[in-house]
């Protein structure tokens, strides 16, 4: 009959007595050896009194008794199969957890690959739909609050100019922008070439950007565009995703240590860029339907990438254009809406107005100069 | 005639732990963990203490675990009872702005911590030991929590009167009651330490590591462990031994190097490969020497059923070791 070799102890001591392990029905026979052969013992375990502590691969441990246990180490990496063989229906492996012992280094490579995999579908996939599907969800009333906090603490650092803004809300006045938000434009002097919208319908346009401009379906364009990131929440959407993705993140990593934080920072805003990306699409989408029911020529869009581009070429300063990428493909699908554009005339209350806006930012500029 | 005590042990434990097998532990229990939304946490603990407790060898015998699960979440409710106790009225004050219940809750707040750190040492500590075994025999944790009291509170004013200075002779009291009343079986604890030399560590590592931009931090984390581990004493009736570390600032340095470079290149996914690495390393510079007899250890500790001052410990993020 087979046995295994084991260590018994008696719970009185920590002596270490040599002992073989017989299986049998319904209980295990042990013939336990002091090391000097001097005694011979043989002790019964009944199976149904056995506790497991921990059934390994290379060594398992079971106790028996009350407190205090009497204990037996069992060598030998084929036990825990033979008790499940021996004793199909004991409770004397963790079934759950035997196939970590049992699983070999090519499964864990893959288990890890699938694990690797989850995380990051989740990052990419999943993490979006929530971050949007609770941006969709979130009041209106709410969105304006959130964007009146943060155009307070954001046009602190400039100078708001009240003629500028009145004259880009009069502009505005002359276009239907189909908006359920209660737009409201605010005109800044500063030299970077520069506009954003924040949630809830505040929009901040920088002079530089209009200053470059000569014909007003370029001011158009940019404000159907910025006023398209207000109609489909981009920036709360944006926010949103920041948030889940740096709780995300650091919940992954976070325990781990400050470099890897810092890797992680760095892939997030990566990701941001290729997700801003879409939504500039997707914005530029909505600003030719805006130009087109308004029936202003959307070769407003070329001529303001145009601009940019141009600009973009001859000067350091990136920060709209790092997040407003310009891809000849952008020109060009501009191109190619324009071409399809039949219903479009001159608007001589626009051009107006569009020329009082300049007016007032060269004044301006060459009060500064004087 | 027959002479014991003069039979020199050393003793060094081995891990035997394997990091696929880890990382398969860890993944199945944060995947748990989030599915039951952190309930299983106190389960995943449980798991992951089994299986180092399973892979530790010290004279050809493993180490056990003996907790389970839902001791954990007991005790995780009953800190979590304490919590709600001493820190809800504080907060409740912040919420409704309300200023007696703010100064009453932060006064409660104080106390409450004042008596939670004793208690949670006390009980993580008895806790634990209780559910260690080696060889059958179990560990134990014969202090008095009034003296625990006693020393934390002495501790806490005069650590707050010299600034933080006293701290380190805080910690080192501690750790002293501490040790004292750690049983194995018959076997019991002492250490040696002293506060003003743990002081004088302190400063030269502080102001070294400071000097070299952070690299002696490496030699400042292996005197501090070096003196924790060298002042430590076992005694068995009347034989003792010294567990002794020979941890050098060089080998923590690469050790660390290579721990960091794993983590950052494989995104944290490496951490139960780096947790193997140090057991082994650690392992490799510790051991037990002296009279000490592992085989001729006598059980001594009865039962002991709590869990409480373990979760509150990790609510605390304290480490004990």
């Amino acid at each position: 009959m087979h046995s295994y070799s084991a260590t018994y102890y008696f719970s009185d001591s920590s002596q270490p007595y040599r002992a073989k392990l017989y299986l049998e029905k319904n209980r295990w026979r042990i013939l336990v050896e002091d090391a000097s052969l001097s005694f011979r013992k043989e002790i019964f375990w009944p199976v149904e009194q056995i506790v497991p502590k921990s059934v390994i691969s290379e060594k398992s441990i079971f106790c028996f008794g009350s407190f205090p246990f009497q204990t037996i180490e069992v060598d030998g990496a084929d036990f825990s199969k033979a008790l499940l063989a021996f004793y199909p229906k004991a409770d004397l492996v963790d079934q759950k957890f035997s196939w970590i012992s049992s699983a070999s280094t090519k499964s864990f490579l893959a288990l890890a690959l699938v694990f690797v995999l989850i995380v990051v579908g989740a990052y990419l996939f999943l993490l979006p739909k929530m971050a949007n599907y609770i941006a969709g969800k979130t009041p209106i009333s709410y969105e304006v609050k959130l964007g009146e906090t943060l155009k307070e603490n954001l046009l602190d650092e400039y100078t708001v100019s009240s003629d500028f803004s009145n004259a880009l809300n009069d502009f505005a006045s002359e276009i239907d922008f189909k908006s359920q938000y209660n737009i409201h434009f605010n005109g800044v002097e500063h030299s970077t070439i520069n506009a954003f919208a924040l949630p809830g319908g505040e929009i901040v346009i920088f002079d530089a950007i209009v200053q470059k401009m000569t014909h007003y379906e370029q001011l158009a364009a940019l404000m159907a565009h910025e006023v398209a990131h207000v109609e489909e929440r981009h920036s709360l959407k944006g926010l949103f995703r920041n948030i889940a993705g740096y709780a995300f993140v650091s919940f992954l990593v976070g325990d781990v240590n400050a470099i890897l934080s810092v890797l992680a920072e760095n892939a997030q805003s990566l990701h941001n860029l290729s997700f801003s990306r879409k939504l500039e699409e997707s914005a530029d989408a909505y600003g030719y339907e805006v130009l087109n029911q308004n029936r202003i020529s959307t070769q407003g869009f070329i001529d303001l990438f145009k601009m940019l581009k141009e600009e973009s070429e001859h000067t350091l300063d990136l920060s709209f254009l790092s997040t407003h990428p310009l891809p000849d493909e952008r020109i060009e699908r501009a191109h190619s809406y324009t071409e399809q554009q039949a219903n479009f005339s001159h608007s001589e209350h626009l051009e107006e107005k569009f020329l009082y806006i300049q007016s007032l930012l060269k004044k301006s500029s060459d009060y500064e100069a004087d | 005639m027959e002479v014991l005590s003069s039979v020199q042990k050393n003793y060094r434990p081995k891990f035997y732990g394997e990091g696929g097998k880890l990382f398969a532990l860890m993944v199945v229990n944060v995947l748990l963990s989030i599915i039951t939304l952190g309930i299983y946490y106190p389960w995943a603990k449980v798991k992951l203490h089994k299986y180092y407790y399973a892979h530790t060898e010290l004279e050809g015998s493993r180490f056990v675990f003996h907790g389970k699960g839902l001791e954990y979440f007991l005790g995780f409710l009953k800190a979590l009872l304490f919590v709600l106790i001493f820190v809800g009225p504080y907060l409740a004050g912040m919420i409704l702005q309300n200023k007696t219940l703010l100064l009453g809750g932060l006064a409660l707040y104080l106390i409450g911590f004042a008596i939670f750190i004793p208690l949670a040492i006390h009980g993580s500590l008895k806790y634990r030991t209780s559910r260690s075994s080696y060889r059958g025999i179990h560990f134990g944790y014969r202090g008095d929590k009034k003296e625990l009291f006693k020393i934390c509170i002495k501790g806490f004013l005069i650590t707050l009167i010299s600034f933080g200075l006293y701290s380190i002779w805080f910690v080192t009291d501690l750790r002293t009651y501490i040790v004292s009343k750690i049983r194995f079986g018959d076997v019991n604890f002492s250490f040696t330490g002293k506060g003003t030399d743990y002081f004088i560590l302190h400063l030269k590592g502080y102001l070294l590591t400071i000097f070299t931009f952070g690299i002696y931090g490496f030699w400042y984390a292996k005197d501090i462990m070096n003196f924790k581990v060298n002042h430590t004493y076992a005694h068995q009736e009347q034989n003792s031994s010294q567990f002794s570390s020979s941890l050098q600032g060089f080998a923590l340095l690469k050790f660390e190097l290579v721990n960091i470079f794993l983590l950052v290149f494989s995104l944290g996914i490496a951490l139960p490969w780096v947790m193997v690495r140090s057991f082994h390393f650690y392992f490799n510079h510790v051991s037990l020497n002296g009279a000490v007899d592992l085989d001729k250890v006598k059980q001594t500790e009865g039962e002991y059923k709590d869990a409480t001052g373990e979760d509150m410990l990790d609510m605390l993020d304290i480490d004990l070791m």
